[in-house]
């Protein structure tokens, strides 16, 4: 058995410390442009091409990174026309490693703040674009620890430096055109009446956004915590083991690492001279649920950015034409909010 | 859980671990651990089937303990009947019910009646022809009295829920794989190599081979009116390679994972498209299935001892049963009486047995005559395996209508020639390797350490070269 747990580890340590190595070839900007061309995230590659060829836009603004929250939520013309010189450079997707990459990609053009997506729940994972973007050893460098997701990752980037090799063996390259329709870009449709209002789906969200404060109440819902019976003191210890065991564990969770990119993003700010902010995009129940409105700074003071953007009442947003689904603001929401934002920064 | 992905790659090292080191000298103990793995996987496809499962172990663990104790005959059958009645009416409610009620509605509607009949939103669960068969294999040999009864309901749960083979086989019967339950398991470094190398060898055949073959049959059969007749055939040559991979892909990890685990589960695929006739092809595609067929349903009716008629009859039956077997639409029937139709001359000309060794078997090369028999076999299943993919009937045919045109001697219009090197290399190590068990069984067993290693290597890249989203087999859909 001992010889064959020996020579099982050691072939499999092999095929991890080949793919590190594969996976430390570095990619061109080209690559990662016509990997991400027609897709979801074609916005890669626009971010690219503004970072290449586009150096003033960023110099001296304000460039907000995130998820479709910001991608959707942040109208950069209205600021621009303002007089904020602002870019939306937001991909698709919650999670601050790829934010963080750009972020590091834009720090040499002296932008003057940099705007990260504040998530009012925890960011788990990586992005699914991450080994396009990221070599390993900067992964690791910017706070990624070696747990599951890294090892997917990891395999995920072996197999795209092979893809690489053979593209840079076809010498492939070709010119892609970046109309201007990004910095945001919108889903024309609306929230029907019904979706907006629908209560179960209201409750829903403030259940799983109470549900990352609960190590506050001792693993209660606010309408648990004068209930004695012990059901529910059951529900609330297996709500602490999964808190502590799955959540909090960066073995199983990837949220430790996202919160270590956070730090990483904010280092590299200052080095740089440049402001570390974070903001926070509304969902729906923010605008029609009655939520203490003291919840949204409690988790936002957690942050460790120099400035927060958030209002203590999201009222205004109110009507379903503001929306195009329960998380992402309608071109006119984003209109509305922006045209609120613009007052803060 | 796939068998191809990342949460499955945790899983097995920590229940092999469990079973090795830390519950090795408990038989019972480690039933228990494989049991509790078993449905552990199978519950994080969909819990509330665990359910469905747990009731038919029930049942048939009872039916048996019953059976061993009731000598009178009418008793017996009715045992027999309650077992086949509770697992095959399970069986057609999820996977029939919705097909026999359009076809009913559809029938009657020709002739102007109208029913109003609802189809039901039925989630099919996975896997559930294959234990089914399995539980059934046990209840008919325990009534012919050709096999003792479990000993334990935990051996005979964990036999019925065994994860390795739980979703899509091999179709174990329960004469080989329960009594493995009550002796002790003895570790063996060989045949855990062994093992490691069936699963290495299955994992390329359904990543590398199957899912990249996919891609372009789904390309080409989901366009069909798009494509010329040579591209036509080029994507049924592909959809031949996919299933080919997938299936005996996941039979070779099922049984790697088994034999990891000190299990010896039974060959289900036997280098099928090396076959000489299509007698020869059913002997060696699904063994687990068709010797099911074989012993519970063409013996039973007769087998080939009757005169022609019978024959024929017995014939179509077991094919169409076959057919219908992988699916409510009418496709798959279709594919059983096309296979049934290659296989009848054989059998009426006493040749169905004619080729039963491994073709060159003496030699590295088929002869011209051999090599000629291979690829007109190869060719019928080509044809088959259009109906098998096809959305309906109608669809096939107009494949198989374009294919026979002069469009057929055009450039394909689809051309992956990366692929077409990995099905050559696929091809290349299965014939080296068809003398035995799977491909790389022996592929360079007795090279340098550094030679067969720097080959599995190899593998392992390519793997990882091609790994796209985890795909599902194709064959836990029946």
């Amino acid at each position: 058995m001992k010889e064959f747990i020996k020579k099982v580890v050691i072939f499999s340590s092999l095929i991890i410390i080949f793919c590190f190595l594969l996976a430390e070839i570095k990619f061109t900007d080209d690559f990662i442009s016509s990997q991400t061309y027609g897709t979801d995230y074609e916005k890669v590659g626009w971010n690219l091409n503004v970072i290449n060829n586009r150096k003033e836009d960023v110099k001296n603004g304000v460039i907000f990174l995130g998820s479709s929250y910001v991608l959707n939520g942040v109208n950069d013309s209205i600021l621009s026309l303002n007089g904020i010189k602002s870019l939306n450079l937001a991909i698709k997707h919650p999670s601050n490693d790829l934010a963080l990459y750009f972020l590091k990609r834009l720090a040499p053009l002296k932008p003057k703040e940099i705007i990260f997506l504040k998530g009012k729940t925890f960011f788990g994972d990586l992005h699914k674009l991450s080994p396009l973007l990221y070599r390993p050893s900067e992964l690791l460098n910017d706070g990624q620890s070696i747990n599951l997701f890294f090892i997917s990752y990891l395999f995920k980037r072996a197999k795209l430096s092979i893809e690489y090799l053979f593209y840079v063996l076809k010498n492939k390259k070709g010119k892609k055109d970046y109309d201007n329709k990004y910095g945001i870009r919108y889903e024309e449709s609306y929230m029907s009446n019904h979706q907006f209002y629908a209560k179960e789906e209201i409750k829903k969200r403030q259940l799983e956004e109470e549900s990352f404060n609960l190590n506050q109440n001792n693993f209660l819902y606010q309408s648990e915590k004068n209930n004695t019976n012990w059901l529910k003191r059951i529900k609330s210890l297996k709500r602490k083991l999964i808190f502590n065991y799955y959540s909090q564990n960066d073995l199983l969770n990837n949220t430790t690492s996202q919160e270590n990119f956070v730090f990483t993003a904010k280092e590299k700010c200052k080095e740089n001279d440049i402001i570390f902010s974070q903001i926070y995009l509304p969902v729906v129940s923010d605008a029609v649920s009655n939520l203490p409105k003291n919840e949204i700074p409690f988790m936002l003071l957690k942050s460790d950015a120099d400035v927060i953007y958030f209002f203590k009442d999201y009222n205004f947003l109110n009507d379903n034409t503001l929306w195009t689904d329960k998380h992402h603001l309608s071109k006119n929401g984003s209109i509305f909010f922006t045209s609120k934002l613009k007052d803060k920064l | 859980m796939l068998f191809n992905s990342l949460d499955f790659a945790i899983f097995l090292p920590t229940v092999f671990f469990l079973y090795w080191f830390v519950l090795n000298k408990n038989i019972e103990k480690q039933n228990i651990l494989i049991l509790i793995a078993s449905y552990f996987l199978y519950g994080w496809w969909d819990w509330r089937f665990l359910s469905l499962i747990l009731f038919r172990t029930l049942v048939d663990y009872s039916i048996g303990i019953f059976l061993a104790k009731e000598e009178r005959i009418k008793q017996r059958k009715f045992l027999l009947y309650t077992s086949l009645i509770v697992n095959l009416g399970l069986l057609g409610f999820f996977k029939y019910y919705n097909f026999f009620i359009d076809n009913f509605i559809e029938a009657f509607s020709f002739f102007g009646a109208s029913f109003n009949l609802t189809t039901l939103k039925i989630i099919l669960p996975v896997g559930i022809s294959f234990y089914t068969f399995q539980t059934l294999s046990y209840t008919i040999d325990v009534y012919k009295k050709n096999l003792e009864p479990a000993k334990s309901f935990i051996s005979f749960a964990t036999f019925v829920s065994f994860f390795p083979q739980l979703v899509a086989g091999p179709i174990e019967r329960a004469s080989n794989l329960l009594p493995q339950f009550y002796k002790k398991r003895i570790f063996k470094k060989e045949i855990a190599y062994d093992g490691l190398r069936q699963i290495l060898w299955g994992l390329f055949k359904k990543i590398v081979i199957a899912d990249q073959c996919a891609e372009y049959a789904n390309l080409i059969f989901n366009n069909s009116d798009d494509y010329s007749g040579s591209t036509l055939f080029l994507g049924a040559l592909f959809f031949t390679f996919q299933i080919y991979g997938d299936f005996s892909g996941y039979s070779d990890i099922a049984i790697g994972v088994s034999r990891l685990f000190g299990f010896n589960l039974m060959q289900n695929f036997a280098f099928p498209y090396f076959s000489r006739d299509i007698a020869e092809f059913w002997r060696r595609w699904h063994i687990s299935l068709s010797t099911w067929f074989r012993d519970y349903l063409y013996i039973p009716l007769g087998g080939s001892r009757g005169g022609t008629w019978m024959k024929v009859r017995n014939t179509f039956i077991i094919f169409l049963v076959s057919g219908f077997w992988h699916g409510a639409n009418w496709t798959f029937v279709v594919w059983g009486a096309l296979n049934a139709l290659y296989f009848l001359p054989l059998l009426l000309l006493k040749k169905n047995r004619q080729n039963i060794g491994v073709i060159a078997e003496d030699s590295y090369l088929p002869t011209i005559h051999e090599f000629l028999n291979m690829l007109f076999t190869f060719l019928l299943t080509v044809f088959a395996w259009i109906f098998f993919r096809s959305n309906n009937v109608k669809h096939a045919w107009d494949i198989i209508q374009e294919i026979f045109t002069s469009s057929i001697f055009n450039i394909p219009q689809v051309l992956p020639l990366i692929l077409f090197v990995f099905i050559l290399f696929f091809l290349f190590v299965e014939w080296s390797g068809r003398r035995n068990q799977y491909g790389i069984e022996k592929f360079m067993l007795h090279k340098s350490t550094w030679l067969r290693w720097g080959f599995y290597m190899f593998l392992v890249f390519c793997i990882i070269a091609n790994i796209n989203n985890e795909q599902d087999f194709i064959y836990f859909q029946f």
